[in-house]
């Protein structure tokens, strides 16, 4: 009998810490020290849930918010040009490169968008080498981690990694020829970085399926 | 014309020669398949998720208040998790047995949902079909193909191959791919944003007033079609390639400074005193604004 | 600037009324993605993920619910998408619940009286067992005993009913506490064979 108590106590448990108390639950907490004990650990667990706290994210992740917003002109620019390279539409997944790569690729993304101001185009030319520099060696080096999840369970998801992954190459090396050639094409530019962000979602994407396949 | 990938063919029949090529496929196959099928009742705009590694989801609309699920998997090496928390509703297709190979994985979901459901699936490869859904919808693939019919609401699409077609879908869409074709007929939609890098691109629908209409891709084929009373501000511009424009335009005012460099392709004016804003860009493709037939 | 006045400009694509959304509700999210999945890297691309579908579909707002439940549902609804896709490692409760490898003796019951959880629960031991939990019971703990919503605020997030959320909620501390003996166990074990090895080897 004590022991189908037990059980009917168990059920009503969840409620009687909410508050919902009845006389026979009373009752049994008093007379079963089993009880009373499973009663002090949900308690402990429910005290020690409240004091794991919040946590306050890091700065990077509003500046890569901030420039995928940009990007997607759901900023109001009102200058007359806004409409113009700001075009591009991106992924509806975040900067899935990992905060870095992301804030990298986002990053340069903002300055081509500050430099649409001729005047500094001298400084644009130099920092889009520093910085073009900057996203293919990270590129570059991520790709190489993230190979053997071409080699997953499913042969078509395989194959069309791959085949992605060349297209997107292809048209990084021919906007950065574009580039070189044209360093005043806006669109080229703009292109040229979304092409090294949409390589940096799909190395994403193949880094979270090598995770998952571990 | 674009010349049209198999899939833009009619969905029924796309869908219905997946799962007969998927029948054939298999046909061979030692491991016994597994049928499955489940109800859950919910109340309204329940939201419900899909996660399928590979095979087809078909998603159609009812008038009841529950979801049922039939899901045919090709092993039993494979099993579909499928759990409800209140109004919420997860389906997950996943692999009980380490050592499996790519034809046992398949799984094909039928789905039928209230019409108000909120749907976010993820199809690695097959093929995705909803129909005469309005609730908010995200879909994500990579290789299977896309197919919405009179849907409506917030529908974000995103493949790395796959093509996307919608028919007759109204709301804000966002539909994103590395090589897939986008196909959009018969549109009723107040904002269309669509991307891919080396696919083709295809809108015939409504430019409704105030709408934003802008389509992307670095190389391939965008076609527009309008007709003669549709209003629209226009901007269509390719870096390399040639814009071919059928719209009589009003030219915009000239503005001082600015000027289309780097575009062998570039027009831009309104139609009808321009009510929606069109705009088109392309790297190394055509683009076509052709009037309808 | 209000967090009313804040979503009208936003949805008139205001940038400064966006940073003042994201500073009001960022800190909450991402410790909600955090506390989901125990990753900062993942919490931050989720807390991105979260509020950038927001703001796609902010100009959709009406109203009908409380904005930052709205916003929760949407975070919610991100991370368990995140979580599905992942295969989650589940514990089982026949794991749990083996027979004690030394003694050889039948199974232990819960509640022992030398494994009493009282004041051995710290954040590490916690947050392990959160890890293990069923994406929907880790949802609602996390929601009710980490951030301190109640419960029709969580049947609101999770499109759940209030007596769901209730019976979910003890659904999952009667998990963790299960996982959280059976870690108790095994550094009781590791303890004691630390202790024979020792002994041994001075014998």
């Amino acid at each position: 009998m004590a022991a189908m108590q037990c059980e009917i106590f168990h059920n009503s448990l969840g409620a009687w810490m909410e508050g919902e108390r009845t006389p026979e639950a009373d009752a049994h907490l008093r007379a079963c020290s089993s009880c009373r004990e499973l009663l002090a650990d949900l308690t402990e667990i429910r005290t020690a849930g409240s004091a794991l706290g919040d946590a306050e994210p890091p700065p990077r992740v509003w500046a890569a918010i901030c420039a995928q917003l940009k990007q997607e002109n759901l900023i109001r620019d009102h200058s007359w040009n806004s409409w113009l390279p700001s075009f591009g539409v991106s992924w509806p997944r975040p900067a899935v490169a990992g905060a870095t790569l992301a804030v990298l690729v986002a990053g340069a993304f903002l300055l081509g968008i500050e430099v649409r101001n001729y005047n500094n185009m001298q400084l644009w030319t130099q920092g889009t080498e520093a910085d073009t520099h900057s996203i293919r060696q990270n590129l570059g080096n991520f790709e190489l981690h993230e190979v053997s999840a071409l080699h997953g369970p499913n042969p078509v998801v395989n194959a069309s990694f791959q085949k992605n992954l060349q297209i997107v190459d292809n048209y990084i090396a021919m906007c950065e020829k574009s580039v070189r050639e044209e360093p005043d094409n806006e669109l080229a530019r703009d292109y040229l970085y979304e092409a090294y962000h949409q390589k940096a979602d799909l190395l994403s994407e193949l880094s979270e399926r090598g995770e998952n396949a571990q | 014309m674009i010349d049209l990938l198999p899939i833009f063919k009619s969905r029924v029949l796309t869908v219905t020669a997946i799962a007969i090529g998927g029948l054939t496929l298999f046909a061979g196959s030692s491991s016994a398949s597994k049928h499955f099928e489940k109800r859950f009742k919910v109340d309204a705009h329940p939201v419900v998720t899909i996660h399928n590694p590979s095979g087809t989801v078909t998603v159609k609309a009812w008038s009841r208040p529950e979801i049922k699920l039939v899901a045919d998997l090709q092993s039993d090496k494979m099993d579909v998790d499928a759990e409800q928390a209140g109004n919420r509703v997860d389906l997950n297709a996943r692999a009980i047995s380490a050592n499996i190979s790519p034809d046992e994985m398949r799984a094909d979901f039928e789905l039928f949902v209230p019409e108000d459901t909120e749907l976010q699936i993820h199809d690695d490869s097959g093929a995705v079909a909803v129909d005469d859904v309005v609730g908010d919808m995200a879909v994500d693939t990579v290789a299977a193909g896309v197919s919405l019919q009179d849907a409506a609401g917030y529908l974000t699409i995103r493949t790395v191959g796959g093509s996307v077609q919608c028919l007759r879908c109204a709301g804000k869409l966002e539909i994103t791919s590395v090589s897939g074709n986008i196909k959009l007929i018969e549109m009723r939609s107040y904002n269309v944003r669509a991307q891919t890098w080396a696919g083709d691109m295809l809108f015939d629908g409504e430019f409704l007033p105030n709408g934003t209409y802008r389509l992307k891709n670095y190389s391939g084929l965008i076609e527009v079609h309008f007709s003669p009373a549709d209003s629209f501000d226009l901007s269509a511009r390719s870096v390399r390639g040639k814009v071919d424009n059928q719209a009589n335009l009003t030219p915009p005012p000239r503005k001082r400074g600015y000027e289309p460099k780097f575009s062998q392709g570039f027009v831009s004016g309104s139609m009808n005193q321009g009510k929606a804003k069109v705009e088109l860009v392309s790297f190394d493709g055509t683009i076509n604004i052709h009037k309808r037939d | 600037m209000s967090e009313a006045e804040a979503i009208r400009r936003a949805q008139r694509g205001d940038a400064a009324a966006f940073e003042r959304i994201y500073q009001l509700h960022s800190r909450r999210v991402y410790s909600l993605c955090l506390r989901m999945v125990s990753n900062t890297a993942e919490a931050e691309d989720l807390t991105q993920e979260a509020f950038l579908q927001l703001f796609r579909k902010i100009s959709s707002f009406r109203g009908e619910s409380a904005f930052s439940t709205w916003l929760h549902r949407l975070a919610v609804n991100v991370v368990l998408m995140k979580l599905r896709k992942k295969r989650m490692p589940e514990s089982s409760l026949e794991e749990a619940t083996e027979p004690d490898e030394e003694s050889g003796g039948p199974r232990r019951d819960f509640g022992a009286h030398d494994l009493r959880l009282s004041g051995s629960v710290d954040r590490v031991n916690l947050q392990r067992a959160v890890d293990q939990l069923p994406p929907g019971y880790r949802a609602i703990f996390v929601l009710h005993d980490v951030q301190g919503y109640e419960h029709n605020e969580i049947a609101d997030i999770m499109g759940c009913s209030i007596g769901n959320s209730k019976s979910q909620l003890h659904k999952a501390r009667m998990r963790l506490r299960e996982l959280l003996h059976e870690t108790l166990r095994n550094q009781a074990r590791e303890q004691r064979q630390a202790v024979k090895s020792e002994a041994a080897g001075e014998g």
